[in-house]
């Protein structure tokens, strides 16, 4: 076998130039699809991350009857404590407890339907990408009662600016219309209109109050882990925790954010598509050097064969030759493309720049301006492997035509 | 004459060979019956197409005749599997080829050896057989270079130390002074002559040199597929 690999090694570049040239496809070929998908998974990382920050987590817990019909009735009691109790749970980062519901904005410019958030700003301050959209005034803190942070489309619909009053109208718990006095902190702009129009951020007790929940209950607990991978590992725990209290349930990601759901799906259909374009052309190319490499041979093989040496041994040989042709390929795409997704994992790519500073939503999700690539070796390794492996499989064509040689034609 | 050297290597007996069927039939051997002996130095002499490459085929087991049989030290060669005729012609054969057929990515000495190599000898002893061998030859100091790197003088030696290096039973030479010039050829035949002379080694050559066929012991001539003089 040490002879083959030393046969193959030195016979890769008799045809230096042709060696290069495969090399060359194979890396590009890998550092192309590295970008892609690194570049793709980054995205939607990102979209589900910050969905998942925004709103309500990875995994959310809920009233069972919540998901069907929303209603600030519809509480998860004594959500301080189960929040407290979802933390200790390994891979999960933090948890947020939001009360949710709809009502009325009213100024003296006019009235819009609004979606209200109870929030914990500690927490909205450390995970949420709103947080950081502030353009005027400031995000709320903890002792921020009756004040709102509200979105510049519907600031500019209601003529609203920091330290301006507006009144909000709602039901609350027992479905009686109530109405609150609140004041402008801040405003926001994620760049979704959707978004900018409609929700409106207060304390988490401010919220409680103008609801009129019970002490400690919420609408919603969010629980945010440190690996997104990890959703349906730990859904089953959370779920376990929750097995005492029957009316309680949990959903991942994919369920409470359908859309952000279907477009990961579409996503990355498309770049799979693209990438198998892009890996069929490539491997064509493989397969074409391959074959020319064993047909302008076939005069080496049969001497081989007819001084008595194996057609399993020439086999061998070729098929050397082609896991050290798709071998350098790889080290130089893979290096390549691991270095570009590293490199982009830590600066990220302004996608302002790229579309002449227009703001990007995903399926309702504001997305970050800054996109940064998933920089993850087992990923690499995965697409290093697939495109070694698929090379192997190929390099099984021109090995089985290594004995198709016929060794009556050397002497003349 | 030894008992020895009396020995048959080779024996054809009415050997044909038919290429293709019917009309575009071409019959390229038309029952040869011939014997060599251990020790013999053999030129095969005849015009293109007289049947010299196909009966070097049949008698070095790299084709099967019509009809006809082929014996290799006694053993019948035609019904043999092809793994066993590998076999036979990996220890029993040795090969010179016009175009001397080095494998490009092995150096001289790698080459030599590599008969040895299959037949599974150690690293050591394949590499002092051919160094003496190489010595004997001329080709001493060229161990480590590549076909590419010899003149084509060289490559045939090369070629020559490939075939006699696991001491086979026969070394059949396909006009191995077609590609070189005269001074050349005359050195490559003095080479072979010296092998037969001091090692024993048994030769068929099929040529087209006139000064190869006068030297050499035995002169077989070939017309239209069967012997015609001898």
């Amino acid at each position: 076998m040490g002879q083959q690999f030393l046969l193959a090694w030195r016979s890769i570049w008799r045809q230096r130039r042709r060696t290069l040239i495969t090399v060359i496809s194979i890396a590009f070929g890998l550092f192309f699809v590295i970008a892609l998908t690194t570049l793709e998974e980054g995205v939607i990382r990102s979209v589900i991350n910050n969905g998942a920050e925004m709103q309500a987590g990875h995994i959310t817990i809920e009233h069972e009857e919540y998901r069907l019909a929303p209603s600030v009735s519809l509480v998860v009691p004594q959500a301080d404590e189960l929040a407290d109790e979802l933390e200790k749970l390994s891979s999960v980062e933090a948890t947020k407890i939001l009360i949710g519901g709809e009502g009325v904005a009213r100024s003296g410019a006019g009235a819009f339907g609004i979606v209200i958030a109870g929030v914990e700003p500690s927490i909205e301050r450390e995970r949420s990408p709103l947080a950081d959209k502030i353009v005027e005034g400031e995000y709320l803190d903890e002792t921020d009662a009756k004040r709102v942070v509200i979105g510049s489309v519907l600031a500019d619909r209601l003529n609203l600016k920091p330290g301006k009053k507006l009144v909000i109208a709602t039901n609350d718990f027992d479905g009686e219309l109530v109405e609150q006095l609140f004041r402008v902190k801040g405003i926001y702009r994620t760049g979704t209109d959707e978004i900018d129009g409609a929700l409106v951020h207060m304390q988490l007790a401010s919220a409680r109050d103008l609801f009129k929940l019970p002490s400690g209950s919420a609408t919603q607990i969010g629980v945010i882990l440190n690996d997104l991978g990890r959703v349906a590992s730990i859904l089953p725990q959370v779920e376990g925790r929750l097995a005492d209290q029957a009316a309680l349930s949990a959903h991942p990601w994919q369920t409470i954010m359908p859309g952000v759901a279907g477009y990961v799906v579409v996503e990355r259909s498309g770049y799979l598509i693209m990438e198998g374009f892009l890996i069929a052309l490539v491997l064509f190319t493989i397969l074409n050097t391959l074959l020319m490499s064993v047909t302008e041979r076939k005069k080496e093989f049969a001497t081989i064969l007819a001084l008595g040496g194996s057609k399993g041994a020439l086999r061998l040989q070729v098929f050397f030759e082609a896991a050290l042709i798709a071998l350098l390929g790889i080290l130089v795409g893979g290096l390549a493309g691991a270095y570009l997704a590293y490199y982009y994992s830590l600066e990220g790519i302004n996608l302002q720049e790229l579309s002449g500073g227009m703001d990007v939503d995903v399926a309702g999700v504001a997305l970050d301006t800054t996109i940064y690539t998933l920089f993850s070796v087992p990923l690499l390794l995965l697409l290093c492997g697939a495109m070694f492996i698929a090379t192997l499989i190929l390099s099984l064509v021109p090995v089985s035509r290594v004995g198709n040689v016929s060794i009556s034609t050397l002497l003349r | 004459m030894s008992e020895s050297q009396n020995r048959a290597i080779v024996e054809t007996r009415n050997v044909t060979k038919v290429f293709g069927k019917g009309d575009i039939a071409v019959h390229a051997l038309r029952g040869v019956s011939l014997t060599i002996s251990q020790g013999e130095f053999t030129a095969m002499a005849g015009p293109s197409g007289s049947g010299k490459s196909t009966l070097l085929n049949m008698i070095g087991c790299l084709d099967r005749p019509t009809s006809g049989e082929v014996f290799l030290e006694g053993v019948l060669t035609n019904k043999l599997s092809g793994t066993k005729l590998s076999e036979l012609r990996r220890d029993r054969i040795g090969f010179v080829f016009q175009s001397y057929n080095l494998v490009p990515v092995m150096t001289a000495i790698e080459n030599a050896e590599y008969i040895l190599m299959l037949q599974g000898k150690s690293a050591q002893e394949r590499r002092s057989r051919v160094r003496d061998l190489f010595q004997q030859i001329g080709l001493g100091g060229m161990e480590n270079r590549f076909p590419n790197q010899l003149s084509g003088g060289q490559q045939q030696r090369v070629a020559i130390a490939r075939a006699v290096a696991a001491e086979p039973a026969l070394v059949l030479a396909d006009e191995p002074t077609a590609n070189v010039d005269t001074d050349t050829g005359k050195a490559l035949m003095d080479l072979m002559y010296q092998l037969n002379e001091e090692r024993g080694v048994t030769f068929l050559v099929s040529t087209h040199d006139p000064t190869v066929m006068e030297r050499a012991k035995r002169l077989i001539r070939l017309r239209d597929g069967q012997i015609v003089n001898e």
